[in-house]
């Protein structure tokens, strides 16, 4: 076994190793929540290479309009193509609901432009340079809305947009954060 | 600063020790930009200790260290004495029983209710009330920032066959430091299973 600590060492934030407890504070980073309340997109960038798993979280987020959420991701440059991916409701009569997307990581099904979405979506390295989904959020407290996907990545992931599918539709509200690990 | 390796043979470990005196000891590296990799790190998820969940009507995880940023809550065979629905609570200082915003539903085909919650995370929905039910699952609550906190939970409801899925999420007045199982109406008491906690 060989640990090397080099010239570069440091950790971003106040870093510690604990005895007794067996835990390691900020093994777990987070970023910065933005607020969710203009524009068509929201970037998480500068993702280390070292992540194998990101949680992206709504808290309230909402849009202008109908054309739903998808989370996309990127090595170097957004990937905006070759994901599958697809969400479904349950409760209430919204269960027959779907969507389905190859242009990124969708994760509502059916959005009324007065929803506001909670919940999570998980996004795991799963081999390589393939990441796996998968979520469950609520529109306004009433029903769920559960997602799966995967991409192939050319190169390591640096980075993570929560954008509107049409591309046009503008966050209204809400906030949004990662946690990465 | 220069390099500092620490070399091993094939086999072996690295100790950094603390002070021998009691107390709360802390070991700190320095602030920087870089990255630390150690490939097998292990521990740096901490265990609760498994509550079996056969009596009274909450179960409390407390001291639940400011530093951390998931929680995932564990059901196991998990069932009360009445109908009220599961749930979740947080709390800083004390437990918050206000201003959650929680949706669950039973994922089958003959059901379309939802239930919604606001003085709890929630589990369930509809026919899994029934006093017989046994719960089996996982609810991760992740901190999204400012002390908001959201979760997503699935489950399976042994008596019907059913999944569970629910999410939501709340924001506390300060930093969490407990988390509390109960029913809906605090009443019901806990008849069987067992429930614990990971934190990171």
């Amino acid at each position: 076994m060989a640990i090397t600590l080099d010239g570069t060492l440091g950790i971003n934030t106040s870093s510690s190793l604990t005895t007794g407890t067996g835990a390691i504070y900020n093994g777990i980073q987070s970023s910065t929540a933005v607020v969710s309340t203009s524009g068509t997109s929201i970037t998480f960038s500068s993702i280390p290479s070292w992540v194998k798993r990101i949680t992206v979280m709504f808290n309230g987020v909402s849009i202008s309009g109908t054309s739903g959420i998808f989370c996309q991701v990127g090595a170097g440059s957004l990937v905006t193509s070759g994901y599958v991916s697809a969400a479904a409701s349950a409760g209430g009569t919204n269960q027959t609901q779907n969507s389905s997307s190859t242009a990124g990581l969708i994760v509502t099904a059916n959005l009324a432009a007065v929803n506001a979405i909670d919940g999570i979506v998980f996004i795991n390295n799963i081999s390589g340079n393939t990441w796996i989904s998968c979520g469950t959020l609520n529109p306004n407290g009433t029903f769920i809305q559960t997602s799966g996907g995967k991409i192939a990545l050319s190169g390591v992931l640096d980075r993570v947009v929560i954008a509107t599918v049409n591309g046009t539709d503008t966050f209204d509200a809400g906030s949004i954060n990662i946690l990465y690990e | 600063m220069s390099s500092v390796v620490i070399s091993g043979d094939t086999s072996g470990s690295v100790t950094l020790s603390a002070p021998s005196t009691a107390g709360s000891s802390v070991l700190t590296l320095p602030v920087g930009t870089a990255t630390i990799t150690a490939n097998g790190l292990n521990s740096n998820i901490v265990a609760g200790t498994a509550v079996a969940s056969t009596s009274g009507t909450s179960i409390t995880f407390s001291s639940i260290p400011s530093w951390v940023k998931r929680i995932t809550v564990m059901f196991n065979g998990v069932s009360t004495s009445g109908t009220s629905f599961v749930q979740v609570q947080l709390g800083a200082g004390s437990v918050t029983t206000t201003g959650y915003k929680s949706a669950a539903v039973i994922n089958n085909n003959a059901n379309t209710g939802y239930s919604t919650y606001t003085s709890g995370f929630g589990l369930e929905s509809g026919a899994s009330s029934a006093a017989t039910t046994n719960r089996y699952g996982q609810m991760i609550i992740s901190l999204l920032g400012s002390n908001t906190w959201v979760y997503s939970y699935n489950g399976w409801l042994e008596t019907y066959g059913f999944g569970g899925t629910a999410s939501g999420s709340v924001t506390l007045s300060g930093t969490l430091d407990r988390v509390v199982v109960t029913t809906v109406n605090g009443t019901d008491t806990f008849d069987a299973g067992s429930i614990n906690i990971l934190y990171e």
